[in-house]
């Protein structure tokens, strides 16, 4: 059997690498001691969008159960929001959804 | 006499605040720079590269550093992975908010009853600066936890940490005063 090198292990490759960005990442934001309830509403609702109420829906879930799950989306997109809820000295994580 | 912030009716903002509490607000943007020691800014995208490389390494033995960087995942790979990525790109955000906030308090520095202009662009820069004195502040006061945060409320007169309660307790009244002009 003659060798193809690279050939079909490429193609391989690429497929894996899409499905595995394709995986769908969470950003957690964890409670902590400081930062204020007000505060952390305000970075949810000016960062995400998100309007008041559900803004201070997510904010009470960090504080009653010590996280919450507030973005999900490729493991870049969530980088990149674990990068800018640290930006505002919120306790941030990324990790794949369940 | 005028105090505290009021809208300028454009969305901007004006602190009408005291002249002890602009030299307490610089004397902290100022450690905060320090601490984070941001890679030198270029705008030759290959020299800041060089830069970012060349920076020292955080010390993640401060509680403090841990607390404004902390770990983005509880695997350590993927932490490690993060900080390669991002960590050049948080501390010189936390440099540049807190420069916004040292250039805005420049003009008022000396003056008996100082007036400082935050515009629109500028409050987010002004709300996360005052939120990292917080978290430097509660670090070094080692608030780990909502008991020890109640505790940090309730020092007594004589505890060698009320002086630093003190600001900390500060920073939180006036960050919350400042969301409340933004948000009123």
């Amino acid at each position: 059997m003659t060798e193809q090198p690279g050939g079909g292990t490429a193609i391989q490759e690429r497929v894996s690498e899409q499905r595995l960005g394709q995986e769908p990442w969470v950003c957690i934001v964890w409670n902590d001691p400081v930062n204020t309830m007000q505060y952390v509403t305000y970075v949810f609702q000016t960062y995400f969008g998100f309007t008041k109420e559900k803004a201070t829906r997510l904010m009470l879930e960090v504080h009653n159960d010590g996280r919450s799950a507030v973005a999900m989306g490729t493991k870049d997109e969530m980088e990149r929001d674990v990068t800018a809820m640290q930006a505002y000295g919120l306790w941030a994580t990324l990790e794949p959804a369940a | 006499m005028r105090s505290g912030f009021v809208r300028d009716g454009e969305g901007g903002i004006i602190w009408y605040c005291l002249a002890f509490e602009v030299g307490l607000l610089e004397s902290m943007a100022t450690q905060l720079v320090e601490l984070v020691d941001a890679p030198a800014w270029s705008d030759d995208p290959l020299e800041r590269w060089a830069n970012e490389r060349d920076v020292a390494p955080l010390d993640r033995d401060d509680p403090a550093l841990l607390r404004l960087f902390p770990e983005a995942s509880t695997n350590a790979e993927e932490a490690s992975e993060f900080r390669r990525l991002m960590e050049a790109e948080l501390r010189t955000q936390k440099a540049s908010d807190a420069a916004i906030v040292l250039a805005a308090l420049a003009p008022a520095e000396g003056v008996a009853e100082p007036e400082v202009v935050i515009p629109v662009a500028e409050q987010d820069a002004w709300l996360r600066t005052m939120n990292a004195m917080r978290l430097v502040l509660g670090a070094r006061l080692g608030i780990d936890d909502d008991k020890d945060a109640e505790l940090i409320d309730e020092l007594d007169p004589d505890d060698d940490r009320t002086p630093i309660a003190d600001v900390y307790h500060w920073v939180g009244y006036v960050q919350s005063l400042l969301l409340d002009a933004i948000t009123g």
